[in-house]
């Protein structure tokens, strides 16, 4: 393969590649998130006031 | 009485229903053939600034839409506006024209996947031409509307059944069928790619999928190829993505998923050119042909060229190698087609059943596939190839991209733009902002108008791919036309959809 198809296949699996992971990656980080808030809810609520 | 909104039965079973509406047989059979044709490599950074600077804001945009209106596409642009509800019902009449031929295209699907288990297509390139002329180019002129093929009725038949079995019920078995239909294509591509790697003379069919030829950045036609292929390829303008985002809550994240649609998408088409290349490459050493003489897009890539160059692999399976290869590349074309098929009917159904909630759901779907099913029985036919020609240049090329350009100038300078960005980043993961706005208001309008101007220009000068006017007039202009006063008249039809 000549070199230029060698830095075009890097740079396009990088981008479809590392744009997908990056994405998915904030939709897990968000959901974690959103879980841990939900999570911490039930105790700030049952409190004593 | 208002009846509670459907919703999808995870974030996964939407995102998965909205790739798998995106990834259809573009992504295989046209990508690899515009970027090799375009520049090979250097077709990618075009390709990715247009998914940036189009694909993604327009999808954020029918994301947010549906989501924020909770309704398919005319139900959306009613309670935005009343008199923008037009738009939505133009939409979907585009989309049922394009799944009527798109369920054609299957139906040969089915036809070459049978043909596949007995290589009934022939041995010899003249063979193989012959089968395709008999089977899908036939009489190659518009007047011959005669002589359906029954074995294509039938798989006219399937598609049409399957479709409505998977939509009927609503979204939930849709949400669980596309855990199958997304991920089985790209699995079959994975083992066209890794069978195509190993082959002698791949090596060529990837330089010229890859190499880049950076001189075409400085033509206009190459950046115009990748605009085009972004937005026919991420289902934009068909009211899909605003119909399957009404299915989720508000305060949930669509500017994320809509990265992740878009990215995936890329990555499918990215992948499914070393799979069409390295066989193609390998097919040129075996014939003695230059590789660009080869390569081919579309029908002809998937129908003729394609079948060839699976005759000429080598044995590795023993006798039965073609007969397998065959069958695994008709069902990737079929596992593609599928869920791209019944999205655009989803939207049509969830517009119809949004206005008149009180008809029940199975019967709207089963209505529209039966007729559907008869309306696309003419492409079938020996001129069928011509007219399904036709009626998807006008169409893609004038339909869709109109639709586009209407909805950033509704969203954008009608309805304002502000209100909608503000209810996307309610949930938003990825928030949208400035660069969003000016895509919608400026850079995306620009773009489909220029399109549209080209096109039109391209008319003028010279009947689309030489075919007689009236059949251009009949198949092109007047489908266009009965589109946009079928829209019309949904629009001034009273609906009985309870205004909250």
């Amino acid at each position: 393969m000549t070199t230029g198809a060698w830095i075009m296949l890097v740079i396009g699996t990088l981008i479809t590649v590392g744009g997908l992971s990056i994405c998915i990656g904030i939709a897990f980080a968000h959901e974690r998130r959103n879980r841990a808030a939900v999570a911490e809810q039930p105790a700030e609520t049952s409190e004593p006031s | 009485m208002s009846e509670i909104r459907e919703r999808w039965a995870s974030r996964p079973a939407f995102v998965m229903a909205a790739i798998g509406s995106a990834v259809g047989l573009g992504n295989l059979w046209r990508f690899p053939y515009i970027a090799a044709t375009h520049g090979g490599g250097a077709f990618l950074i075009p390709y990715f600034v247009a998914v940036l600077t189009t694909g993604i804001p327009l999808m954020i945009l029918e994301y947010g839409l549906g989501q924020a209106m909770q309704g398919s596409a005319p139900s959306a642009f009613r309670r935005l506006r009343r008199r923008l509800e037009w738009i939505g019902w133009f939409a979907l009449a585009i989309s049922s024209v394009i799944c009527i031929y798109y369920a054609a295209v299957m139906a040969w699907c089915w036809r070459y996947l049978g043909a596949a288990v007995t290589c009934e297509w022939g041995a010899t390139t003249d063979e193989v031409g012959a089968f395709f002329d008999r089977t899908i180019a036939r009489a190659g002129t518009p007047a011959a509307v005669s002589n359906i093929n029954l074995w294509l009725v039938l798989g006219l038949a399937l598609t049409w059944a399957a479709i409505y079995w998977i939509i009927y019920k609503g979204v939930h078995r849709v949400g669980r069928i596309v855990m199958i239909t997304v991920p089985l294509p790209v699995v079959l591509i994975l083992v066209l790619l890794v069978n195509g790697l190993r082959l002698d003379g791949a090596t060529q069919g990837i330089n010229y999928y890859l190499n880049p030829t950076w001189a075409k950045l400085r033509e206009p036609a190459t950046w115009l190829a990748a605009y085009g292929q972004v937005f026919f390829s991420l289902t934009l303008g068909f009211g899909v993505l605003t119909a399957y985002a009404s299915y989720l809550p508000r305060r949930k994240d669509v500017s994320n998923n809509a990265f992740i649609t878009s990215f995936g998408n890329a990555l499918v088409s990215f992948m499914a050119g070393f799979a069409v290349f390295s066989v193609l490459g390998y097919f040129a050493l075996q014939t003695n042909a230059p590789i660009n003489e080869v390569a081919d897009a579309g029908i002809g890539l998937a129908f003729k060229v394609y079948p060839q160059a699976i005759n000429s692999l080598p044995p590795v399976l023993g006798s039965y190698t073609h007969h397998i290869f065959g069958m695994i590349f008709f069902i990737t074309l079929l596992s593609l087609g599928i869920d791209s098929a019944f999205s655009l009917v989803e939207a049509v159904v969830a517009g119809v059943h949004d206005k008149w909630p009180h008809v029940r759901r199975p019967a709207i779907t089963g209505l529209f596939c039966v007729g559907a099913f008869l309306l696309g029985l003419v492409f079938l036919t020996d001129a069928g190839l011509v007219w399904l020609d036709i009626v998807d240049h006008w169409s893609l090329e004038y339909g869709l991209v109109f639709v586009g350009l209407i909805e950033c100038i509704a969203i954008g300078w009608i309805a304002g733009i502000r209100p909608l960005g503000d209810a996307i980043n309610e949930g938003a993961e990825i928030r949208v902002g400035l660069w969003w706005r000016v895509c919608i208001k400026l850079i995306t309008p620009a773009l489909l108008i220029t399109m549209l101007v080209l096109n039109l220009i391209k008319e003028i000068g010279k009947p689309y791919s030489g075919y007689p006017v009236w059949a251009l007039i009949v198949g092109g202009w007047f489908v266009i036309f009965a589109a946009a006063t079928i829209g019309f008249i949904l629009t001034r039809t009273t609906g009985t959809e309870v205004v909250e």
